[in-house]
């Protein structure tokens, strides 16, 4: 057999890929052999090969191809990722081109259009990981929406319901206005951004021309305003002990409360207090009993509740409300000052703090035996300068919110009557079994009745 | 819900284990034993496999977890779409091949420790790739004479005890995911040991027949070194595996399914001697240069011997590699010659008719000033008291060695500058 002068990648790889295939080499089933398994970190399913996915298979593919010719039953199983969150940005970008809004879909329609999506782009990194020369079992390739593995979704969070570790409850959230959803705290980049510290002029209540002032970075938002907030040894405002003061613009009356939290340096030592839309003041808000009120919609335009710039987004409500603020004489001054901001890592839109109701994991538990693990060496950190950073996290580990408002991934499987009323259930007849048990329905209810009602039923 | 909150089961419900516990596939795969991921998801993604492993298996779901760095620029910038510094991977495959991106990638990322890439390294994946071929077609192109006895004995000795040696460093740097260092002794073994000393030692002169044993010896060390890089370059090795220079293959025999070689033991003073020997003939390459002696040239060569290192066993390489005709064994220094040392033996050029005294003598002058100097750095070292006390025994120990070597070595030239007069 003669040689050419130059080895020519381009012949040699498509050829050798499509023997080593022909021949199942990379195909593993359980055999007598000592197994040797990598599973591959699923990539988006509609993303593409970038230069960190080559080093990583890379790496992969030497390990596993030196284990197969050691002798070890060599197992690399391959698959996707649905990346909810990504995923669903692009296919509402993709929509968005074509001039149609999100909003105006239905959450099947969406689907159907994300379904596409996945279809026409997913799988193409899987492709391109065969040119790298990936020895993947492809027999075995999964994708994490795949009906197998959402239904272990599903049984994974009943359990996890059923044992207690899992919970619903209004939190604080980070809110990406983009996005529509909740992002987790990692997900936030935090950035010094040059911000205006307005002093607004709030009438005291009884009075014709007395007003305290506040400052404040968000003036948007003083239609939510539940009270506001002085330090009890604060001598400058002892005068102010037990007024009201009139919201300006909506005139809504208002309690002057007293709180050592209050830090009396900072801007005038008066604070505004907007239980719904900074975490801080919820919890204060919690403390003194002050009711909630929401005045942002989900995509961070203002609300009815605001009864001002109702229909306005927040960022063009701030400068309207600062120059009718001026123009009704409650702005005192404007400064310029600095503060950091949190942004979503995915959309780049300033972090709205919302109250939402969310599902969480109990983490604690869970956080001790996978600590363990590291600790006393059943799972090696290579390198191990990482196990101070893993040590550090599941010693501070906070529970897990898995909600996300987004409609490409799995639901959380509660499912929800007219009235508000819930029970966990993988389907909709054992969620049925559950309003049962829980005598939301009696049995005094028609077949018809039961029907309607097990119609109106929704997942979360 | 949170892409986290399926894919924290990834191990387990990529075998069905929720669907239908205790299937085989679970019972056999699972914990699988490696994991290779990025550090930005130890968190996110490994720590919660691992809660998942224990809650819903009772057991961890892999053994390792290898970290590996960031790809960056040769700015050391983070790669991304906006700042329109990532190559496009598959468009480096199409360019250089896909073994020489994988060699590429992997040379540049020691484990742990972030890469900056830049294409130059995928340019040296493909110069490696090149070499191979060329190799190959080297051998391919010997012709064997059956009757000829094997004048290689001591090049294919020392090759099998190199190529052992090599095996066992990398094995031990593959138990410590110290990948990237593998791959440097893979690529130093066969652009080095085999290509540049290994296969000179043994090719015949041009046009020349080789032996049947130095042939076989040969091609058996060439299968081996495909073996041995298959991992990394799949496709080459898969190419010339089934070239009959090897042997006709049958149709499930594939480098890929191949046994990967096993280590033996290996000579370490035969090794220590081979490095000697390696020395001697670069020093009198560099006579020749100097010089501006033809290669053509066969050169007169004396050695004084110092050490335990039997010459004679070596002498055929020298002769062959250095150009060298003769060699004579002395007991004394020999006057008016080109000096050098290889390990403690000192080697004498006797060029009567091209010697220049005073670019001798000043060559000589100039090894004795940088002889001085880096003695009295390691001086310095072993003077400072705390060094001294807080310095490893072996390092300490080291630089009194190199003390040692240092005067030795200023001694004999000292002695090469009396002789010259």
């Amino acid at each position: 057999m003669s040689i050419s002068t130059k080895y020519n990648p381009a012949e040699t790889e498509d050829k050798w890929y499509s023997y080593w295939l022909s021949k199942k080499f990379f195909h593993s089933e359980p055999d007598e052999r000592e197994p040797y398994t990598i599973v591959i970190p699923p990539p988006n399913v509609t993303g593409v090969l970038h230069m960190g996915h080559m080093l990583n298979n890379t790496i992969q593919d030497v390990l596993i191809r030196k284990a197969r010719m050691q002798g070890k039953n060599a197992c690399w199983v391959p698959g996707t990722d649905h990346a909810s969150i990504a995923t669903e940005a692009k296919v509402v970008a993709m929509l968005k081109e074509q001039g149609i809004n999100k909003k105006d879909l239905s959450r099947e329609e969406f689907l159907k259009y994300a379904w596409e999506w996945k279809e026409k782009y997913g799988g193409i990194i899987l492709e391109q990981l065969k040119k790298l020369g990936a020895s993947c079992d492809w027999d075995r390739t999964r994708f994490t929406m795949e009906e197998d593995l959402s239904e272990a979704v599903i049984d994974s969070f009943i359990h996890l319901y059923k044992k207690g570790w899992i919970y619903r409850g209004i939190r604080m959230v980070n809110w990406d206005p983009a996005g529509k959803t909740a992002v987790s705290d990692e997900e936030v980049i935090r950035k010094e951004v040059n911000q205006k510290l307005y002093y607004i002029k709030y009438l005291i209540s009884g009075t014709e021309d007395q007003f305290l002032t506040i400052a404040t970075t968000r003036p948007e938002t003083i239609m939510a305003d539940a009270a506001i907030c002085i330090n009890p040894n604060d001598e400058r405002f002892s005068h102010l002990k037990g007024k009201k003061v009139f919201v300006p613009l909506v005139n809504h009356e208002i309690p002057v409360i007293e709180d050592e939290y209050v830090d009396i340096e900072f801007g005038t030592g008066c604070l505004k207090v907007t239980p719904a839309h900074d975490l801080n003041d919820y919890e204060l808000g919690v403390k003194h009993n002050l009711p909630v009120t929401d005045i942002l919609n989900d995509d961070g335009t203002l609300n009815e509740l605001a009864v001002i710039l109702v229909g306005e987004d927040r960022f063009v409500a701030r400068k309207k409300i600062a120059k009718m603020l001026e123009e009704a004489g409650h702005l005192a001054k404007v400064e310029d000052y600095k503060s950091q901001v949190g942004f979503s890592e995915r959309t780049d839109a300033a972090i709205e703090p919302k109250l939402s109701m969310q599902w969480f994991v109990k983490m604690k538990e869970m956080a001790q035996p996978a600590l363990d693990d590291v600790l006393n060496g059943e799972v090696n950190l290579i390198p191990n300068k990482f196990e101070n950073t893993y040590r550090h996290w599941m010693e501070n580990v906070r529970d897990w919110n898995i909600s996300r408002q987004l409609w490409w991934g799995q639901r959380i499987p509660a499912w929800y009557d007219d009235k508000g009323n819930w029970v966990v259930a993988k389907t909709k007849d054992e969620a049925l079994e559950e309003f049962w048990k829980k005598k939301h329905l009696n049995e005094s209810c028609s077949d018809a009745e039961k029907a309607g009602f097990k119609h109106q039923l929704e997942p979360f | 819900m949170d892409t986290w909150f399926s894919s924290w089961l990834w191990p387990i419900s990529v075998f069905d284990g929720f669907k239908n516990p205790e299937n085989k596939d679970i019972n056999y795969y699972y914990p699988t034993n490696d994991l290779v991921t990025a550090p930005e998801i130890l968190f996110f993604w490994v720590a919660r496999m691992i809660m998942a492993g224990h809650e819903f298996m009772g057991k961890k779901p892999f053994t390792n977890v290898y970290l590996t760095g960031i790809v960056r620029d040769k700015l050391g910038r983070k790669m991304s779409k906006s700042l329109g510094n990532s190559p496009d991977p598959i468009g480096l495959i199409e360019k250089y091949g896909a073994d020489a991106v994988r060699v590429g990638m992997l040379m540049s990322s020691p484990a742990g420790n972030d890469l900056m890439f830049d294409e130059s390294y995928c340019e040296q994946g493909r110069n490696f790739a090149s070499k191979i071929w060329n190799a190959f077609r080297l051998v391919k192109g010997w012709e064997v004479d059956e009757n000829l006895v094997n004048p290689n004995i001591q090049a294919i000795s020392w090759f099998e005890n190199r190529f052992n040696e090599a095996l066992v460093e990398i094995e031990a740097n593959f138990k410590q995911y110290r990948l990237s260092e593998a791959l440097m002794i893979t690529y130093k073994l066969v652009w080095d040991d085999f290509c540049a000393w290994y296969l000179e030692m043994v090719k015949p002169a041009y046009q020349q027949p080789i032996d049947a044993e130095s042939y076989k010896a040969t091609i058996s060390f060439f299968e081996n070194i495909i073996k041995l890089l298959h991992p990394n370059m799949p496709f080459i090795t898969e190419e010339l595996w089934h070239d009959d220079l090897f042997a006709e293959r049958g149709e499930l025999d594939c480098c890929i399914v191949a046994e990967f070689p096993k280590g033996g033991t290996f000579d370490e003073k035969l090794l220590k001697d081979a490095e000697v020997i390696k020395t001697v003939v670069a020093e009198i390459r560099n006579v020749r240069n100097q010089k501006q002696i033809s290669p053509k040239e066969a050169l007169p060569l004396s050695i004084k011997v110092n050490s335990d290192l039997g010459y004679d066993k070596w002498l055929n390489i020298i002769f062959k590699l250095a150009n060298v005709a003769e060699a004579e064994m002395v007991n004394d220094k020999v006057v008016g010659a080109t000096a050098f040392m290889a390990g403690k033996d000192e080697f004498f050029i006797p060029l009567t008719e091209n010697v220049d005294v005073e670019a001798e003598r000043e060559r000589l002058n100039a090894d004795l000033v940088y002889l001085q100097g880096f003695l009295k750095s390691v001086d310095a070292k072993l003077s400072n008291e705390r060094f001294v006390q807080n310095a490893k025994p072996e390092i300490i120990a080291n630089e009194r060695n190199k003390k040692a070597d240092a005067e030795a070595k200023i001694k004999i030239i000292e002695e090469s500058l009396a002789v010259l007069g």
